[in-house]
């Protein structure tokens, strides 16, 4: 799917909404996937599931974030609690072939993704999340943007589903409309995710000037549209 | 070939140094293409015989020929029989800039800015360690290779945009060896062939080249003092200017 066509006359309500269509749909998208797995994962009986009951009832609400060829990759992220045999549980599939991570690759770096942001934030909050963008150990070693959202039971927590997009397919799809309208997307920690002027990158931080200016919320997502202030670049003196 | 173009002794022996026994014809192969892309051996240069290649190199004859045959193959030597023959480097073409600027117009700038990164992060660290550790013999020969090319602007001459490339790359390189670590100085010509000649490539501009001069003369004069924090500070800057200066580029061509 290429992306939309930029209006010459962009805005910054135009960046909200292709933001909105990105990352927004695949929040919505993993909101349903979480339904589903918080629906059937909890057992009748009470007995704690095992790591391959987890793995089959990830599968298939994964399968549908994983249509869009955008994703690298997604699945659900168990709390270490869950599964009565695993304590770190990736069910989580990528690449090309929408393999799944085994345990080895991932674990192999003993990642404990209990204190990572797109594990916590959503937990915490109870809604999406997006991380990044931000170096990924734990499924792909690359520059990722990753979007989460919480998986709850009643009466204790579950884990995460989440999915990653390639900081590199964030900006070819939302590249264009932020450098038409001068704009820049930053997330919860007042970091760059799609830079529009061109002397900016994403991952600078923002400055204490630039906090001051407009800023217009991506819907429910964390992330914002702020008109930039240093056009000029960060870091010349 | 003009002597300006010519590279120091201490970088060109860090080419024909002792591979050892992880490298054998790939290795080879791959140092050798290394130089030629990132420019340290120059278009139409003579390499070597395949024994002198082979002695250099601490490798078997045959390892030699295996590399060179490879390197053949990629275009990237051409070899001429008889007298007055032998192996020549076909270096890039670094006056068809139209190339490096597809290459960059097709790049996202997080690909660009990732590539960046590590390129400054190991300079500035070799910078570091150059301000630590140069004695003023190596601080005459930085300023050595800096005086090859004249910042003249608005001068008569026609500028030499490859002199000016070279003295870039032979001073970055230098930095490198002057931390004496043989794994670090590969690393920085790897980096050369990964990013070095998207970093030069704003060169055409008089402005770029004149910023980057001044940053040039700052590197070497805390290198000189022993200030490794502004050594360190003056490449990450310079490297950081180059990168803004390429995305608008880029965002120019495509």
């Amino acid at each position: 799917m290429p992306p939309a066509p930029v209006p010459p006359d962009a805005r910054p309500e135009h960046c909200v909404r292709a933001v909105e269509d990105l990352l927004g749909s695949l929040a919505t998208q993993l909101a349903s996937a979480s339904a589903v797995v918080a629906a059937e994962l909890p057992r009748d009986d009470g007995v704690a599931p095992t790591a391959q009951e987890v793995l089959t009832v990830a599968q298939a609400p994964t399968r549908e974030v994983l249509d869009d060829p955008r994703v690298l990759g997604a699945g659900f992220v168990a709390h270490p609690d869950l599964a009565v045999d695993a304590t770190y549980l990736l069910a989580w599939w990528q690449g090309e072939q929408r393999d799944r991570i085994t345990e080895s690759a991932a674990l192999s770096r003993s990642v404990d993704y209990r204190t990572k942001e797109w594990f916590t934030a959503p937990l915490d909050s109870g809604a999406a999340h997006v991380t990044g963008p931000y170096v990924d150990y734990v499924c792909t070693d690359e520059v990722v943007v990753t979007v989460t959202t919480p998986v709850v039971a009643p009466d204790r927590v579950l884990g995460v589903m989440g999915a990653d997009v390639l900081a590199d397919t964030v900006e070819r799809e939302l590249g264009g409309v932020f450098a038409a309208a001068g704009t820049c997307l930053v997330n919860a920690r007042d970091r760059v995710v799609v830079a529009g002027p061109a002397r900016v990158f994403a991952g600078d931080a923002l400055g204490p000037e630039d906090r001051e200016g407009t800023r217009l919320r991506c819907g429910d997502l964390p992330l914002w549209v702020v008109v930039c202030a240093w056009p000029g670049g960060r870091e010349r003196s | 070939m003009d002597d300006v173009r010519r590279l120091g002794a201490r970088t060109r022996s860090a080419v024909f140094a002792p591979i050892g026994d992880v490298g054998r014809a790939a290795g080879v192969e791959r140092r050798l293409a290394e130089a030629i892309r990132s420019g340290i051996l120059t278009d139409g240069e003579r390499l070597p015989s395949e024994s002198d290649l082979a002695t250099r190199l601490g490798v078997a004859t045959v390892t030699a020929r295996e590399a060179l045959v490879g390197l053949r193959s990629r275009g990237l030597v051409t070899t001429v029989r008889g007298r007055g023959g032998g192996s020549f480097v076909v270096g890039p073409r670094h006056d068809d800039d139209a190339e490096l600027r597809r290459w960059l117009g097709s790049m996202t700038r997080v690909e660009l800015v990732d590539r960046g990164t590590l390129y400054s992060a190991n300079l500035a660290g070799c910078a570091e360690l150059a301000a630590e550790r140069a004695v003023p013999d190596d601080v005459r020969e930085l300023r050595a290779v800096l005086a090859t090319v004249d910042d003249d602007p608005g001068g008569r001459a026609p500028v030499d945009v490859g002199a000016w490339r070279h003295v870039d790359i032979e001073l970055h390189l230098a930095l490198a060896a002057l931390t004496a670590s043989a794994r670090l100085s590969r690393a920085m010509m790897r980096l050369e062939a990964d990013f070095g000649v998207l970093l030069r490539l704003p060169f055409g501009s008089d402005a770029h080249r004149t910023r980057v001069r001044r940053h040039q003369v700052a590197v070497v004069d805390a290198v000189e003092t022993g200030d490794a924090e502004a050594a360190r500070a003056r490449i990450r800057r310079r490297v950081r200017e180059a990168l803004e200066d390429l995305a608008e580029l880029g965002a120019a061509v495509s």
